[in-house]
């Protein structure tokens, strides 16, 4: 991990040193600016007077000496005189003016060859400056140049004077001259100083450039270590300590509070993860770990081979003791299934007799719950059939002893599928499908078994799972009709009703018999839709009929125990009948013994508000299972329907032939109606007959024949008029 | 044999000799500045004395003299062998020291010169006849064409003169004053600047802007001019062979064809040639004798 917080700090810190030392480098620089200026303005001063000073000596001396020797030339008015000894001044740099007057204060020379000033008068602040001090040098300041003026007298008569005008351009250029310098030297040193302070400013940025990192890593380190272990904790690896130095500092603090954060989340944390991979009600693995166990295992068998086996266990008959006794013995039962369960591996080891090494395996065994009545269990190196048999049987016949809770006595068992890794599969979701598989297989069986994955049960279970998956894509593309097979008065062979049966006509397979699908469609749920398909379209046909010579010609609808399992069937129905306005009597319904009996819900009443509404419910294949006298008795049926299994044979067995009527008379003397089903042959038909059916059905007849056929066979052909 | 007889013979072949080595000739002029005028002269002198040299001259000399009276005392005791000079001096040196005329001297390559007098344009002065009451600046008392000939000029006209001290002074009203300026500037700025109202210069310093600026000289105009005369001559002192003057002559008549003879002539007051006098040479010796004598007996 880059140290970035020890950089950003450490260039902080260096950041703020280098804006002190720039900020005094600046400091010292402007002071030092501020210093040479006022020295030189002072020194310019200074050399300003001292140079006026010496001018105004020089300007002194050479008017009083000019005076002296122009004495005589002025006297005679000796004009080349008096230009030479002009001259002779003119010629001294600062001097850019003379003028040499007479007595009367006029102009007589101005050292031009052409004396352009002649006669003209000197300035009056001169000559009154003259008559004030008559023996002096008289001086007047300019601007930029200096007047010095003097009488010239020749014993005490005042013959004339002289004027010298003195530049000060010359003392300007000088003193500016000696600015520049000044200010050269000046910038010179001040480049000196720039230099020194850069010099040491560079010095002083690496050194405490160094500093800076040294100190920064010192409190860096620490937070940087922290920092790695959070990333530690992150990735929840709670195992390491971190050193903590014995100092009280907030650092050391820092990092005690850390080890005793990270104790909490490593507790917390371990909480956490046996409450994600475990069952809160029987603490044993969930179905995540459960996969995680299974993935596991297979990598192990890729380092070790050792193989192993699946046992996918469901619940059998959970369902009804959680329904009966109630939720809390459910858990119970479940608590003890996991004991017993448990029980039945730790006491298999007795029955290994395989080696060392298969009972050091099995130890790793571990019982799982995937959720509801379903567990698992891995058996760790136990991979000969004859060994998981064993086991399995065992398991079953500790599952088999009723569970005693809250002394009620709650009779269980178990259905046991089993694959074996990697004989079965080689992937953890495959094997667990393929226990799955042999689980069902085994509880379709009849339950309490257990079923080794074989190739075959696979073909089937696929062929079911195929025809699952086929249902789903039926409905929508409309591979379903309905044919319709009448059922005819015995005595007047008039039809009396159809019963709407449904085909499936598949595109690839062609036509699947609904014994194959419809188990399957009930199975997987599918049948509520196909239900609903079947009662609109039900409802639809017997609409379309209403304006014709069919007009009146009741059809019969079946309904599972799944879709009587529905809460609001009656009113489903209701719905649609009123959907095609409809008169209800025209729907009839029929349903087996079984799926009453299945559906568990309020039968019953439903049943009864039908009945009470006009539609007719008729027991379907009575004769099959329980054939309870109880239900014909207390529910509302119209009438019930003779099992094909028995009008099969009724012209060959007398048993049958006796059974039938008995049934018949039965249900006369209920007042319910008997319908034959299965007539196939006039032989059939008479025996019905003569036992006072009521009505029949049957390829003898006609078979189940499409809507438009039927009709055009039973009320075009024969013009027959229900 | 008699010794001592040789012995004086001896000493007198030594003296003849020891006099003819330390033979020198001399130039002489009449200066107040001799420190100027010996570096024009001594050039001449040693070209004289070396092509001189048949008559015994080993060396040239200068010898200044502070006035034509002590020029004439030189000459008398031929302390100088030649002098050149104007020809007022000219005339007096013939007179007093009986100096013979030689040859006139194109001083400054001019042959003659003659005076000038002028006044300012402005000055409502015409003629000599407004020259009363006024005064007039002369150069020195010695100059010939800036003071005895234009004073000459004044007196012969009628006018009288009138010596001031200062220009500040003033003149009597029916005469005119003079001053001395000293300098041909002053007599020009003098003028220009109204100090006097007459000035007197010979033609050569009118034309030189040293003397007369142009600027001035366009003011001013020009009054009365005077004859001519030469502007130079050469003179010899009395007693002097009449070979030697010869050689002389024959010298300076050709030295402006001698190739060394040229910066000579230069160097000696620029002086371009030298000529024979003209015929009315006696004329002028006495013209000039006049005016000084006018001058010296009204002025002086």
């Amino acid at each position: 991990m880059k140290p970035r917080l020890q950089l950003r700090v450490a260039r902080a810190i260096i950041l703020l040193i280098l804006v002190i030392i720039a900020t005094m480098g600046g400091f010292l620089t402007w002071k030092f600016d501020a210093a040479t200026q006022r020295l030189h303005q002072i020194s310019e001063s200074t050399l300003t007077n001292a140079l006026i000073e010496q001018l105004n000596q020089k300007g002194v001396d050479t008017t009083t000496y000019i005076s002296e020797t122009l004495k005589n030339a002025l006297y005679t008015y000796d004009m080349e005189q008096i230009q030479q000894q002009i001259f002779a001044i003119t010629s001294q740099k600062d001097v850019v003016k003379t003028s040499v007057f007479d007595a009367h204060g006029k102009i007589i020379h101005d050292g031009t060859e052409l004396i352009n000033t002649f006669g003209q008068s000197i300035p009056t602040p001169i000559s009154q400056g003259l008559e004030n001090s008559p023996r002096n040098v008289f001086i007047v300041m300019h601007e930029n140049s200096i007047d010095f003026a003097k009488h010239i007298y020749i014993g005490n008569e005042n013959i004339g004077g002289i004027i010298l005008t003195y530049s000060l351009e010359h003392i300007r250029t000088d003193i500016e001259q000696l600015d520049t310098l000044i200010f050269q030297l000046v910038a010179n040193q001040l480049q000196d100083n720039l230099f020194n302070i850069a010099t040491i400013a560079v010095f002083l940025v690496f050194l405490s450039s160094f500093l800076a990192w040294r100190l920064t890593s010192r409190f860096v380190e620490p937070i940087v270590k922290l920092s790695e272990y959070a990333a530690h904790i992150g990735s929840g690896d709670y195992d390491f300590e971190m050193k903590v130095s014995a100092s009280r500092d907030e650092i050391s603090e820092l990092g005690r509070s850390f080890n005793t954060m990270r104790d909490n989340l490593k507790q917390s944390s371990s909480k956490i993860n046996h409450l994600a991979n475990h069952d809160t009600l029987t603490k044993l693995p969930n179905r995540r770990l459960f996969v995680k166990n299974l993935d596991l295992a297979i990598k192990n068998y890729q380092r070790n081979k050792i193989k192993f086996s699946l046992l996918f266990i469901d619940i059998d008959n959970f369902k009804n003791v959680n329904d009966s006794m109630g939720h809390d013995v459910g858990d119970e039962v479940l608590i003890q299934v996991t004991s017993r369960l448990k029980h039945s591996i730790r006491s298999a080891d007795s029955l290994l007799v395989m080696g060392a090494e298969q009972t050091q395996s099995f130890e790793n065994s571990t019982v799982s719950r995937l959720g509801g009545d379903e567990f698992t269990i891995i058996l760790m190196g136990v991979s000969e059939p004859a060994i998981i048999a064993h086991i399995a049987q065992r398991i079953i016949t500790n599952m088999a002893e009723p569970c005693k809770v809250r002394n009620k006595l709650a009779y269980i068992g178990a259905s046991i599928g089993i694959s074996i890794f990697p004989d079965d599969d080689e992937t953890s979701s495959g094997l667990m499908k393929n226990a799955d598989i042999a689980m069902y297989h085994a509880k379709e069986h009849g339950k309490n078994q257990y079923q080794f994955f074989s190739t075959e049960i696979n073909n089937a279970a696929m062929k079911l799972l195929t025809i699952e998956n086929d249902l789903r894509t039926a409905l929508e593309e409309e591979q379903f009709c309905l044919h319709y097979q009448p059922k005819l008065d015995v005595k007047t062979r008039k039809i009396v009703c159809v019963e709407a049966l449904l085909r499936w006509k598949h595109p690839v397979k062609g036509d699947i018999s609904p014994s194959e699908f419809i188990p399957i469609a009930e199975q997987s749920g599918q049948i509520l839709a196909i239900g609903d398909w079947v009662l609109d379209r039900a409802c639809q046909q017997l609409s379309s009929w209403q304006s014709t010579e069919a007009k009146g010609l009741p059809v019969a609808i079946n309904i599972s125990a799944v879709q009587l399992a529905q809460d609001r069937l009656d009113e489903a129905i209701i719905k649609a009948l009123d959907k095609y306005d409809l008169p209800y009597h025209l729907l009839q319904i029929e349903m087996t013994e079984t799926a009453v009996i299945e559906s568990k819900q309020d039968a019953c009443g439903i049943l009864t508000r039908l009945s009470e509404m006009g539609i007719k419910v008729w027991m379907d294949d009575f004769g099959q299972g329980y054939s309870s006298l109880g239900y014909l008795s207390t529910l509302p049926f119209y009438g019930l329907k003779i099992d094909y299994s028995f009008i099969r044979s009724i012209h060959t067995e007398e048993k049958n032939r006796k059974l039938c009527q008995a049934i018949i008379s039965m249900a006369h003397n209920l007042n319910l109606l008997v319908v034959a089903e299965g007539i196939e042959e006039q032989e059939q038909h008479n025996i019905i007959e003569g036992m006072d059916c009521d009505f029949a059905q049957g390829f003898f007849y006609e078979k189940p024949i499409p809507a438009e056929k039927l009709f055009n066979q039973f009320f075009v052909d024969s013009g027959y008029r229900y | 044999m008699n010794y001592p007889r040789y012995y004086l013979l001896l000493l007198a072949i030594l003296f003849a000799s020891l006099d003819a080595s330390a033979k020198a000739f001399v130039i002489g002029k009449v200066s107040d500045n001799p420190q100027k005028h010996y570096g024009y002269l001594k050039p001449m002198a040693d070209y004289l004395a070396k092509n001189l040299s048949e008559f015994g001259y080993t060396e040239g000399k200068v010898l200044m003299a502070k006035n034509n009276r002590q020029m004439v005392r030189y000459l008398k005791r031929k302390k100088v062998d030649l002098v050149t000079e104007t020809i007022f001096s000219g005339v007096i040196f013939k007179d007093k020291a009986k100096a013979e005329l030689l040859l006139t001297k194109w001083k400054k390559g001019q042959k003659n010169y003659e005076s000038l007098i002028f006044v300012r344009k402005d000055s409502g002065i015409n003629s000599l006849d407004d020259f009363k009451g006024k005064t007039i600046a002369f150069e020195d008392p010695g100059s010939t064409s800036a003071f005895y000939i234009p004073a000459a000029m004044l007196l012969r006209h009628g006018l009288s003169l009138e010596r001031l001290d200062s220009v500040r002074d003033f003149p009597d009203e029916e005469s005119v004053g003079y001053v001395f300026s000293n300098e041909e500037i002053n007599t020009s700025t003098w003028v220009h600047k109204r100090l006097v109202q007459i000035g007197a210069l010979n033609d050569h310093d009118w034309n030189k802007s040293d003397h007369l600026p142009k600027k001035f000289r366009d003011d001013f105009k020009i009054i009365a001019k005077s004859e001519k005369f030469p502007r130079g001559v050469e003179l010899v002192r009395a007693g002097m062979s009449e070979a030697l003057k010869r050689k002389i002559k024959s010298l300076l008549l050709n030295i402006h064809d001698d190739p060394d003879g040229v910066h000579i002539l230069e160097r000696y007051q620029k002086t371009a040639r030298f000529q024979e006098f003209e015929n009315n040479i006696g004329d002028v010796v006495k013209e000039a004798r006049a005016i000084v004598s006018l001058v010296d007996s009204k002025l002086n």
